[in-house]
């Protein structure tokens, strides 16, 4: 039970970061990005190309990185472009139209079957209190911490932080100030889709999956995120680990392990009853 | 309706063009067609849900699997039963879990909605490829019963449906709970303020829109035989959605295009050999480009234009011109006078006053927006509530209507409390308010509107109050009226819902001097006609002195004075602290 929790702690690691991009584009440039896992699927899928083709690690994954970040910055472009002014709904289906633009890519470049994936991390585990603990499962954990650790400093303490939340609160005010509202949009895209690539490449090389299982890994960063209210970082990191968590213990039991995969949808449905049991009303007057 | 003729016709010809097709074409074809039906049934779901309640759904093909799956087992465990009922009982089956999911999301709105649409269309997907659909594993397809083995029956039998269920939303969709599902996209505490049960409404669209896609699973089953998951995953159930938002498929040609579109694209790329997916990327395109431009989908808009020039010469404003007492008195007040009289009678016994708060205090934090407020409205008067910005007269507007999650204080209505109920009881109890922002739904016609708010009170005061604010024909779309007019309009519909008080906020905002000037005087008029308050909450003092009788003035929270108009307004203590700085800017 213990070892399937940790061990379900990378996967976890993998949803708390696209959790947390998730949550600071919404928060930052007003948008629920449903293609955050096919930005980082397409990178990784760029890296283990490359990788196939005898180039060195070091160099595909900075490639990986490097497509994956152009293409989010790309697409927030885009949809700041086309898309600033409409509604949030609008603006959403608009992300749903950017997945399946990358699904079709994606089955275009690099097919339907899953591939080997090389690990970044050397194969190493060591023993703490009789459960085996992998060395992956340590690092993912420790990249997660920092990069929601940096951003949640970065959002609250810096003039860059409160120039973006602005800019989600009033994007037209604050153009009027001067702020390149558009050019902020694009760089927040281009660091999420760098770091989508970071999560999938650590959790690639326990699962193998297809480009398309790779992208609907949005599903359970998307309940993560939703758990704080697309707003706390915090909440959803913590929410991000606990599903992970949740399915590897699931993994562990008969009866469940084929559906552990349901599980996100379940612990959703659960927790909104629980957290909206009180009326809340919509916009101002 | 004035496009009532030309739409028979319309309907009329298009039968004759299925029924033909149906007859004529190489079966090829007609079984093309029956998908496109089929894809329809799915995309007017989606109109219902995501264009019409405004609900995101990704998970609209998750309910067709389950009415797939129902079908494909009861075509296994009951092999006598006719196709047709199967398919309905697969509809009804899958019913109950929208149902649940809307039930379960009462409280979630917006693109976190979407969030649990997709959860469930993830979950279910999982679960499905676990085992397989009935019968795929034996190799015993769904057969549908005779006739519907043929081609051609099961075209008539699709296309039917899809008919049949397209006539049903319709009706329904001009039905007070329908016109809900558009309150409700507009805005929530909107659509409550009217009277609508928000949690309902959006868990019936829900329902709805999983009984239609139920249906349409059925009919999968019976059009493929063996039914795999990969019709149903979820990124089928995008694809899905974004054709809809494409076409506009909250109208019946929108959906029909939508099934073409899903449909034919493939067969059209598979001729010229081109990938078959490239369909679904032309499709997000295409959806993209919708969204750019706003304003709905393909035939959604070409519906809009035909609106358009259909009241290219109608009137769409509400001219309200200034008039004289007695017009009012004997144009409007007559067909409501029974009514006023038996209403006087009763206040007369009641002795309460209409609206009574009491100590009312609300805060934010710590800041403390009103501060032990007490305000009394008289049955037929109108009252008046002046102060600065950030006095906090919008909140007490709030806190009135039940808009407000805790206040200190009592708020009573005919000198009951009113504390326990919610903004929708509040409303059917007969507090109406209007917003400083315009509320009213662009999407539906000014009759509609008004058959809204009405609500239970039926329509029969809606004559009155149509020629009381002099609005424009019934059949307009309010999309066609200015902002001046929607404003107006609000107002109407509050009152078509027979109050006891409408409380109004800021209702000349928008309006020009004259029409400002004619307002205040329907507003002054209010109580007699209609028999009902009004607090009345307005920066023009003008306005505030032909309209009102009394006047409370709020300042930082605080109540400052309250009185007769002419005594509190010529107070030079409320000039120096309101009225000067007015008077200044």
């Amino acid at each position: 039970m213990l070892d399937g929790i940790i061990s379900g702690l990378v996967s976890g690691s993998t949803y708390a970061i696209l959790a947390v991009c998730v949550v600071v584009l919404y928060r930052l440039v007003g948008v629920l990005n449903f293609g955050q896992a096919a930005l980082g699927a397409l990178g990784a899928y760029v890296c283990y190309a490359l990788v196939g083709a005898e180039v060195s690690l070091a160099l595909a994954v900075f490639c990986g990185l490097a497509v994956a970040s152009v293409t989010a910055g790309f697409s927030g472009w885009v949809l700041a472009r086309w898309l600033g002014e409409p509604s949030a709904i609008a603006r959403s289906v608009g992300t749903v139209v950017l997945l399946i633009l990358l699904l079709t890519a994606g089955f275009r470049l690099f097919g339907d079957s899953p591939r080997a994936m090389p690990s970044l991390v050397p194969e190493a585990s060591f023993d703490l209190g009789g459960v085996r603990v992998s060395l992956s499962t340590v690092i993912a954990l420790l990249v997660t911490i920092a990069i929601a650790g940096v951003l949640s400093l970065l959002l609250r303490y810096t003039q860059l932080g409160i120039r973006l939340e602005a800019m989600s609160e009033r994007p037209l005010t604050v153009q009027l100030l001067g702020v390149n509202s558009r050019q902020l949009a694009v760089g927040v895209w281009a660091a999420t889709g760098l770091l989508s690539t970071l999560a999938m490449l650590l959790i690639a090389p326990t699962r193998n999956p297809t480009f398309e299982s790779m992208s609907f890994l949005v599903v359970p960063a998307l309940v993560a995120g939703l758990l704080g209210a697309f707003s706390n970082v915090w909440i959803a990191v913590a929410s991000g680990l606990a599903i992970g968590a949740v399915e590897g213990a699931g993994a562990r039991i008969e009866g469940l392990a084929d559906y552990r995969g349901a599980i996100p949808f379940a612990i959703i449905i659960v927790a909104l009853i629980w957290l909206r049991r009180r009326e809340v009303w919509d916009a101002a007057r | 309706m004035r496009l009532g003729k030309p739409t028979h016709l319309g309907g009329g010809l298009f039968l004759l063009v299925l029924v033909t097709l149906g007859l004529i074409l190489p079966t090829y074809w007609v079984y093309l067609l029956s998908t496109v039906a089929i894809t329809a049934i799915i995309a007017r779901s989606i109109g219902l849900v995501t264009h019409q309640a405004g609900i995101i759904t990704l998970c609209q093909m998750s309910f067709a699997a389950l009415g797939g799956w129902a079908v494909s087992y009861l075509a296994i465990a009951w092999p006598t039963a006719p196709f047709p009922l199967l398919v309905l009982i697969g509809g009804t089956v899958t019913a109950p879990v929208g149902l649940l999911i809307g039930i379960a999301t009462t409280r979630v709105r917006g693109v976190e909605l979407a969030v649990v649409t997709v959860g469930f269309a993830t979950a279910l997907d999982l679960v499905l490829r676990q085992g397989s659909f009935p019968g795929v594993g034996e190799g015993t397809p769904v057969i549908p019963s005779a006739p519907f083995d043929d081609p051609r029956w099961f075209f008539a039998l699709a296309w039917a449906l899809l008919i049949v269920l397209q006539i049903g939303i319709r009706a329904l969709s001009r039905s007070v709970h329908g016109l809900g599902w558009t309150a409700v996209r507009v805005s929530e505490r909107a659509a409550a303020a009217l009277g609508v049960r928000v949690g309902g409404t959006k868990t019936s669209a829900f329902a709805l829109g999983a009984l239609f896609a139920g249906i349409a699973g059925g009919l999968l089953a019976g059009q493929y035989g063996l039914l795999t998951t990969a019709v149903f995953t979820p990124l089928t159930s995008m694809v899905h959605l974004v054709t809809a938002v494409l076409c506009g498929a909250s109208v019946f040609g929108g959906a029909v295009l939508a099934g073409v579109f899903v449909v034919f694209i493939p067969e059209l790329l598979r001729r010229i050999g081109l990938p078959l997916d490239a369909a679904n990327a032309l499709l997000a395109l295409g959806a993209f480009d919708v969204l750019r431009r706003g304003g709905g989908g393909l035939v959604e808009k070409l519906n809009d234009q035909l609106q358009e020039r259909a009241f290219r010469n109608t009137r769409v404003t509400c001219q309200l011109l200034p008039v004289s007492d007695e017009r009012l008195q004997v144009g409007a007040m007559q067909p409501d006078g029974a009514a006023l009289q038996g209403e006087t009678v009763k206040h007369q016994t009641l002795q309460a006053a209409c609206l009574h708060v009491d100590n009312l205090t609300v805060a934010f934090g710590d800041h403390r927006v009103l501060e032990a407020v007490n305000l009394t409205v008289e049955h037929e008067e109108v009252h008046a509530l002046i102060g600065p910005n950030g006095a906090g007269k919008s909140t007490l507007v709030d806190a009135v209507t039940g808009f407000l999650p805790s206040y200190e204080g009592r708020v009573s209505l005919d000198g009951k409390p009113i504390e326990r109920f919610g903004p929708r009881e509040r409303a059917r109890l007969g507090i109406r308010r209007t917003f400083q922002h315009v509320h009213a739904i662009d999407a539906i016609t000014v009759e509609n509107y008004l058959k809204l708010a009405a609500g239970a009170a039926g329509s029969e005061r809606i004559p009155a109050v149509r020629e009381f604010l002099d609005l424009p024909d019934g059949g307009v779309p309010i999309r066609l009226m200015d902002v001046g007019s929607r404003r107006i309009l609000e107002i109407a519909g509050a009152l078509a819902s027979k109050p006891e008080i409408l409380l109004l906020d800021e209702p000349a905002a928008g309006l020009g001097e004259a029409e400002s000037r004619a307002l205040a005087e329907r507003v002054r008029q209010i109580p007699a006609v209609f028999g009902c308050a009004v607090l009345l909450i307005e920066h023009d003092m003008g306005f505030v002195r032909v309209a009102s009788t009394r006047v409370t003035i709020l300042d930082d929270g605080r109540l400052l004075t309250s009185g007769a108009v002419s005594e509190v307004l010529d107070d030079p203590r409320v000039i120096a602290a309101y009225l000067g700085q007015e008077t200044a800017s």
